[in-house]
């Protein structure tokens, strides 16, 4: 009897198990270079201060967070891209940093290094100049995700997008009163490409459908 | 201590390798000498999804691999033990709504089952070479959850009881009839268990066809 044919078998079979092996290990990351990114949405379940909102204010500058550097050239349009969600929603702008005040004000920022979690690691620091505020937080505050928020990988260039209520009393809680945030993973680098950027902020507000008011 | 007093130790440490490599030997000498009774398969497998496991499959079949010994009871039954691997993937591109908030984007749900059960068959049939069987088997199985939600990935397991009915063929060729082939349709049916995302426990239900080569 030969052995022969035996080891013409084991080979041809380990062979095949091999690149079968290999091929059912190679399914594909969720890798696709003309989507968005991903686009999250964390919103408070039970968000009464939400529900009554109506007036905001956007501030022009989309702030570097982490203490890194970013290219400021797309900011206002971003910002008015925003602004323009707000506006088609039915939400009225009140840009008076000095009389009667927005109820909510929606501050961006992006991500210079990855995160990981629900936050935005330098925020106070980066967000101290902020208009509409008044006594400035410092690190002593708390940073209030909304609830049950989803901790996730925020990757460099993350566009933060995030509604702080400025009717809850904040001065005695040390509480940050977030409502809303927002996140556009990873659509701005040194030279952001509007359309991607537009089209996240757009996917953020159409998830987001507690946002309609009537007029 | 000198190197005297590890003589022993020595002609112990051979005598315990080399007798049960000559023993080793010796059997498969005699193995080549014998009909075999013992079946080595190698199977590449293709699944069906059902139930559950729908959700993990976008279209079409996901792949696997097994390995599964068959050892002669008489002439009208074996039994064994197979070892197998399937997978099931589905890429999707949507919004996926939680009670704290939404996600859109890039998702990749993946299910990895694998089981090892006891395998026994009977052979009522055999025509020009081929050999027909009924049985199944019976074991465990464990089943990998994977969900990507962009770059995060939430992972889940759990482990569930199998009975796996199955129908085939074995087909004999070659010098010696020393080639099998293999071609059977299983159904994978294990028990409900484990917490997995989207809540509570699954089946993870799955047909698989197999082809198996192997050598006797």
């Amino acid at each position: 009897m030969s052995l022969r044919v035996p080891r013409r078998i084991s080979v041809v079979s380990t062979a095949l198990l091999v690149i079968c092996g290999l091929a059912a290990a190679c399914d594909s990351a969720p890798i696709n270079p003309d989507n968005i990114g991903w686009v999250t949405t964390l919103v408070d379940s039970t968000p009464p201060a939400l529900q009554n909102a109506r007036t905001f204010a956007v501030p022009d500058t989309i702030v570097a967070l982490n203490g890194g550097t970013l290219n400021h050239a797309q900011d206002k349009a971003i910002a008015a891209e925003v602004r323009a969600q707000f506006l088609s929603l039915g939400w009225i702008e009140k840009k008076d940093t000095t009389g009667v005040k927005p109820d909510v004000v929606v501050v961006m920022g992006t991500n210079t290094r990855t995160e990981v979690g629900i936050s935005y690691a330098d925020w106070f620091p980066s967000y101290g100049w902020i208009p509409y505020w008044g006594t400035p937080a410092d690190p002593s505050w708390v940073w209030g995700a909304p609830a049950g928020a989803i901790a996730y990988v925020y990757e460099v260039g993350t566009l933060v997008i995030t509604m702080v209520d400025l009717r809850a009393p904040r001065q005695t809680t040390k509480r940050v009163p977030v409502l809303w945030v927002a996140a556009v993973n990873g659509v701005l680098g040194d030279n952001p490409i509007l359309p991607r950027v537009f089209t996240g902020i757009d996917q953020a507000f159409a998830q987001s459908p507690y946002f309609q008011r009537t007029p | 201590m000198t190197n005297r007093r590890w003589f022993p130790l020595a002609e112990l440490l051979v005598a315990l390798v080399v007798v049960p490599l000559t023993a080793l030997h010796a059997r498969a000498q005699a193995s080549l000498s014998e009909p075999s009774n013992f079946m080595s398969l190698t199977t590449f497998e293709v699944s069906a999804p059902i139930g559950d496991t729908k959700k993990y499959m976008t279209g079409g079949l996901g792949p696997g691999l097994g390995w599964e010994g068959r050892w002669t009871v008489n002439a009208h039954s074996s039994a064994g033990v197979s070892l197998n691997v399937a997978g099931f993937s589905r890429h999707t591109e949507s919004t996926i709504d939680f009670p704290s908030g939404a996600a859109t984007g890039d998702q990749l749900r993946q299910l990895m089952p694998a089981q090892l059960l006891a395998t026994g068959y009977v052979y009522p049939y055999q025509r020009n070479g081929v050999r027909w069987y009924a049985g199944g088997g019976v074991g465990g199985g464990h089943v990998d959850q994977d969900f990507s939600l962009g770059t995060q990935q939430i992972s889940r397991g759990a482990w569930h009881l199998v009975v796996a009915p199955e129908i085939g063929a074995e087909v004999r060729g070659g010098p010696d009839r020393l080639f099998v082939g293999v071609f059977s349709l299983r159904y994978n049916m294990p028990t409900a268990s484990g917490n997995y995302l989207g809540g509570g426990s699954r089946k993870f239900q799955y047909l698989t066809l197999r082809i198996g080569i192997g050598e006797e």
